[in-house]
């Protein structure tokens, strides 16, 4: 826990709220904008039948969930690179490494912190932005089907598994980038894998929750291996 | 007086290239060690091994009696200034100051404690390191809004704040005004009457020889000589420099 708080410490909040506030406001811009889409096209005289995705919540919430996913993923790779790459790629590395704390210690308080964050901050956002694009939906008429109980849950789930699956993305992404001793190459691997797998989530809308445990469980998978040989790579490193 | 630091037949070579040969060294408390040597010639490495941060190849180190590559609890008794200290940036002075005393009591907190190492230092004890360095005026400013000269200076308020038994100093006048080398030097000389040892580490010769109790010239890898204070005074006099280069171009 202390660790943890020192941690956070070393960040610089403010440009971490602004960075989340940023997301918040681009996906609810985006969100909107699908919430209508279907609706535009019609107005246009085209076929809304094609977009699907558009039209429902079910649809709308696998469309969000994945580009969520696509936002967090990079978030929690700047973030995560940011606390890891830079402290012990850095100069103050010397004073770090020189605390008679277990190593591995401070490393989990590390990812501890930057996953926590990501999760904690892609499931209130997502929640958020379906919650916001429901009531504009209501007021504009666009969307009057109601949420049920289920399809809550559904959120909260998909919402919460999204948000995990962007920390293990930003843990690959971290090692990968600390290998490299580069945060640039931390944020490309996450540009990588999420291009992999986005699409997956959004096309599985049908099916939503069960393809997203399973993504979830790939990429949990690949984040544990990631942070054990980073723990090993920081255990050796000399400075 | 006890040893509280001892090394023996340490070796560290980077890409084969030996920087440390065989290399002995014990320090007693209270004492002032000067290490000197050209640039390159290993008294960073050497400190920096001692500070865990490199693995030797070969030798033993041992601080207050224990094994430091295995028990890293003795470090909470060592405070440490390597090269030009490093901060973060948008901290001020005595955030950074608590939150080396946070590090230190989150794991070595109960053997500092035995030793009668202050880790659970409070706001006044950080003040007073501030006062100690020259910082009162400036704890709460950003470090980002340190000069040079200051952030020396934070960062040997950071190696002392906790009043540990062992600093270890690499070339700690780097950036520091002429009035500041005194104060330092003042102020290194008080922590060593209080039983404070302190391994120094300099190429200038005449840094080294106002402060320390005994110097040897790190050449070759190893200790290839060591003077006392009294011989740095009578028997050598003036021709300290000349012994010292000498010895230093002999081996490297």
């Amino acid at each position: 826990m202390e660790l943890g708080r020192l941690e956070g410490k070393k960040l610089q909040s403010s440009v971490w709220k602004r960075a989340a506030a940023g997301c918040f406001a681009g996906l609810l811009a985006l969100g909107l904008l699908f919430l209508f889409m279907a609706r535009i096209v019609a107005w246009d005289g085209g076929d809304f039948r094609d977009l699907e995705l558009f039209v429902g919540w079910d649809g709308l919430l696998a469309l969000m969930t994945a580009l969520s996913f696509c936002v967090f993923s990079i978030f929690a790779a700047a973030l995560g690179a940011r606390v890891v790459i830079g402290d012990y790629g850095g100069k103050t590395a010397v004073t770090l490494l020189s605390y008679p704390v277990p190593r591995k210690l401070i490393l989990r308080a590390k990812c501890l912190l930057f996953g926590g964050v990501t999760v904690l901050t892609a499931f209130t956002e997502n929640v958020l932005v379906m919650g916001l694009m429901y009531g504009t939906g209501l007021v504009f008429g666009v969307e009057t089907e109601r949420f049920t109980g289920l399809f809550v849950q559904e959120l909260l789930a998909s919402s919460f598994l999204m948000g995990l699956q962007a920390a293990a993305v930003g843990m690959v992404s971290v090692t990968v980038g600390w290998r490299k001793r580069s945060a640039t190459a931390a944020l490309v691997c996450a540009l990588v894998i999420l291009c992999m797998f986005a699409n997956f989530i959004a096309g599985a809308y049908r099916i939503l929750l069960p393809a997203m445990a399973v993504l979830g469980v790939l990429l949990a998978a690949g984040g544990m291996a990631a942070y054990c040989i980073l723990a090993s790579e920081i255990e050796k490193l000399e400075v | 007086m006890g040893v509280v630091m001892k090394a023996a037949g340490l070796e560290k070579a980077y890409g084969g290239i030996p920087v440390l040969n065989h290399f002995d060294l014990s320090m007693r408390a209270g004492e002032i060690y000067g290490l000197l040597g050209v640039n390159g010639a290993g008294k960073t490495t050497f400190m920096k091994i001692l500070l865990g941060l490199q693995r030797p190849d070969r030798g033993q180190i041992l601080l207050f009696g224990r094994e430091v590559l295995r028990e890293r609890e003795g470090l909470a008794l060592v405070g440490s200034m390597i090269e030009m200290p490093a901060f973060y940036e948008h901290l001020c002075g005595e955030e950074i100051l608590s939150m080396h005393l946070s590090y230190l009591n989150a794991y070595g907190g109960r053997h500092s404690a035995e030793m009668g190492v202050r880790t659970r230092a409070g706001q006044e004890e950080i003040r007073e390191a501030l006062r100690l360095t020259g910082l009162e005026g400036a704890g709460r400013k950003p470090v980002s809004q340190y000069s040079l000269g200051m952030r020396q200076r934070l960062g040997l308020a950071r190696a002392i704040v906790h009043r540990p038994k062992l600093l270890i100093l690499d070339e700690p006048m780097n950036g520091l005004d002429p009035v500041g080398i005194r104060k330092m030097r003042e102020l290194l000389k008080g922590l060593s009457g209080e039983g404070v040892s302190i391994l120094l580490s300099s190429h200038i010769l005449e840094e080294v020889r106002y402060m320390a109790d005994r110097i040897g010239v790190l050449s070759g890898g190893q200790i290839c000589r060591e003077f006392s204070v009294a011989e740095v005074a009578g028997e050598f006099g003036k021709a300290f420099e000349d012994c010292v280069i000498d010895l230093m171009e002999r081996r490297s």
